[in-house]
């Protein structure tokens, strides 16, 4: 394989998994504020590097991925389920919307009352975004590596991962203020449905499950939670107002 | 330690949720262990997860509604 054929399966290899990565960040950074989503995303970044220093090439042997796959699917899931849970319940009108302008002046004048300024960090957010760019930034690892040491040329695969960073970190830049337009409820449930599908899909990878076209499964899984939860939320709706007109004035 | 207590407030908040994720998994290790792995195995394990929120959230409605009675 030629520099530039190996540089280039690098790229579209990582590309795949920074795109994936970039997709966990921004939603940590539009839903819980950017200190969580970088203190996270560096954490990650800094434990990658310390295990690459530490292990060099041969971390693909001593790193079980299917086993990493499958205690951080595990981890989303439980954290994607319960969000998409929540807001499926919101939307269904079972649950109060967030009002997002009240909340947010209350949350200015909590952090006005104890002298803060700016975003709050949120454990929660940080746990997110620090175990997706773990996971997705030692899959990267792996790419390189592999690509690398099978063509012998491992400067060209890690030089096609270095511009496919820098190309994902352009675009979460761009992408960055368009997504911060859209309300926040309706976030919260893209944000439940995407953790759901993620969890599910290295979940599935742990089990050793072999999806259909591999990553691009996501997508698929995506579409599926998504669909499911407005067929549920549009029956619960149905359920919520044959409730009020068996009892009128009594609400939920 | 504080993940650690985020993830037991998850099982305190939701066992429902909870136990259906964790016999979603389990089920499908088992049937992976006797070579169901493929693409459908993938569709089995994303609407058994689904089954979990959907059994969930009728649990805590029908909670809602016995209370209203």
């Amino acid at each position: 394989m030629t520099w530039f054929g190996v540089a280039l399966a690098s790229f579209l290899g990582t590309a795949v998994e920074f795109v994936e990565a970039l997709t966990i960040v921004l939603a940590v950074l539009l839903t819980k504020g950017w200190r969580s989503a970088f203190t996270g995303a560096i954490a990650a970044v800094v434990t990658l590097a310390a295990l690459v220093l530490i292990f060099g090439y041969p971390l693909v042997h001593y790193v079980q991925l299917a086993i990493v796959q499958f205690i951080i699917g595990f981890l989303m899931l439980l954290f994607g389920l319960r969000w998409l849970r929540k807001a499926i319940l919101r939307y269904s009108g079972f649950k109060a919307l967030h009002n997002e302008g009240q909340a947010f002046e209350k949350e200015l004048a909590r952090q006005k009352a104890q002298g803060k300024s700016g975003q709050g960090f949120d454990s929660f957010g940080a746990f997110t975004s620090f175990n997706g760019v773990l996971l997705e930034g030692l899959e990267s690892v792996f790419i390189v590596i592999t690509v690398g040491l099978a063509a012998n040329s491992l400067p060209a695969a890690i030089s096609g991962s270095i511009v496919a960073l820098i190309l994902v970190v352009l675009a979460g830049v761009v992408f960055r203020k368009p997504l911060q337009a859209i309300p926040e409820n309706t976030l919260k449930f893209v944000v439940g449905v995407m953790l759901s599908a993620f969890g599910t899909f290295w979940v599935g990878e742990g089990l050793g499950i072999g999806w259909w076209n591999q990553d691009l499964s996501i997508l698929v899984i995506i579409a599926f939670y998504l669909v499911a939860s407005l067929v549920f939320v549009s029956y619960l709706r149905s359920v919520k107002r044959a409730n009020s007109t068996a009892s009128p004035g009594v609400g939920m | 330690m504080k993940a650690v207590r985020v993830i037991l407030g998850l099982i305190y908040d939701d066992p429902w949720l909870f136990g259906g994720i964790v016999i979603a998994v389990v089920l499908m290790k088992i049937l992976s262990a006797v070579g169901f792995a493929g693409p459908v195995a993938g569709v089995v394990l994303a609407v058994l997860l689904f089954l979990a929120i959907l059994i969930s959230i009728l649990q805590e409605t029908n909670k809602a509604k016995r209370q209203k009675v």
